[in-house]
């Protein structure tokens, strides 16, 4: 009954000063209304703030580890190759893992991002024609978290530079 | 009106936190292109004139000009320039920028804070 009347009463919408009968009774019944639309509205606002957060902060330790493995990259196509094969030799590996890591050769205090360890950085090199050609160091089985999901990161991000040092094979 | 001062405490201070967020974002990026271009230059010219590449942070040039105050209320005492391992295959060059200065200015945050240190590392490699 209230609903048919609602629909009825059109002119309350509109705002029209002269209702008369069952319109005149509804105006009276908007008390609930304001804190209902604030629930629906604040909560879809409150989502899209969190989505928003989420993005943003995701994106922002996703690029951090972009540029600690291209850091890596680069120094490794540029220290020499001591490893007669495409295994690197420890040294050569943990440098590298290192460079990624803490920005310098040598173990540092705090990494790139937390709960990070030289296990998540993996570095391959490629051979072509007998010699180093290139070095490609990426992320592996690093969860990044956030608040809806956690993301997996197996082989990204990934950054691959030429090898341009000096093949010294022990 | 009492709608308007609980839902606008909430969105001025949304809104004063997104500019805070943003100022902070900006001025670490611009601060890191600095450092960047900074340590570019010092490693293709002399890594070893720290007043130089200090100057480029401070400056944009390889001198300090006459009179000039450095942007972002940089001092050159929050640049620091090294050149660690020389000799080897490690020796690099590290441009660090620490304890510039942060303002912020939302509510029970406002002030000046000291920004997380910015640091970029060149390798240069034996041969240099």
């Amino acid at each position: 009954m209230r609903r048919l009347m609602i629909t009825r009463c059109t002119g309350l919408l509109l705002g029209a000063d002269r209702l008369r009968g069952p319109c005149r009774r509804l105006r009276a019944q908007r008390k609930g209304s304001a804190l209902v639309e604030f629930a629906v509205g604040s909560g879809v606002l409150l989502a899209a703030f969190a989505g928003t957060f989420e993005l943003g902060y995701t994106l922002n330790q996703y690029n951090r580890l972009l540029t600690a493995v291209a850091q890596g990259a680069r120094y490794a196509s540029l220290i020499p190759y001591d490893s007669p094969t495409n295994t690197p030799s420890a040294a050569f590996l943990t440098a590298v893992q290192n460079v990624v890591l803490y920005g310098a050769p040598a173990a540092g205090a705090t990494a790139v991002l937390s709960d990070i360890t030289a296990s998540n950085v993996r570095l391959t090199v490629t051979f072509s024609n007998g010699v180093p050609s290139s070095v490609t160091v990426s992320i592996t089985g690093y969860t990044l978290y956030a608040l809806f999901g956690n993301h997996l990161l197996t082989g990204k991000p990934q950054v691959t530079y030429p090898y341009q040092g000096v093949w010294a094979p022990a | 009106m009492v709608e308007l001062s609980l839902i606008g405490s909430l969105f001025f201070v949304l809104v004063i936190g997104l500019m805070d967020v943003g100022q902070t974002l900006f001025l670490q990026q611009a601060l890191l292109e600095r450092v960047r271009s900074a340590a570019r230059w010092g490693a293709a010219t002399d890594p070893t004139n720290s007043a130089g590449i200090q100057s480029m942070v401070l400056y944009l040039q390889p001198t300090a000009p006459e009179g000039g105050v450095p942007s972002f209320g940089l001092t050159s005492t929050m640049v620091s320039v090294s050149t660690p391992d020389a000799g080897t295959d490690n020796y690099r060059l590290v441009v660090q920028v620490s304890g510039y200065p942060v303002k912020l200015l939302s509510p029970y945050l406002a002030g000046s804070y000291k920004g997380a240190p910015i640091s970029v590392t060149v390798p240069l490699g034996q041969y240099y």
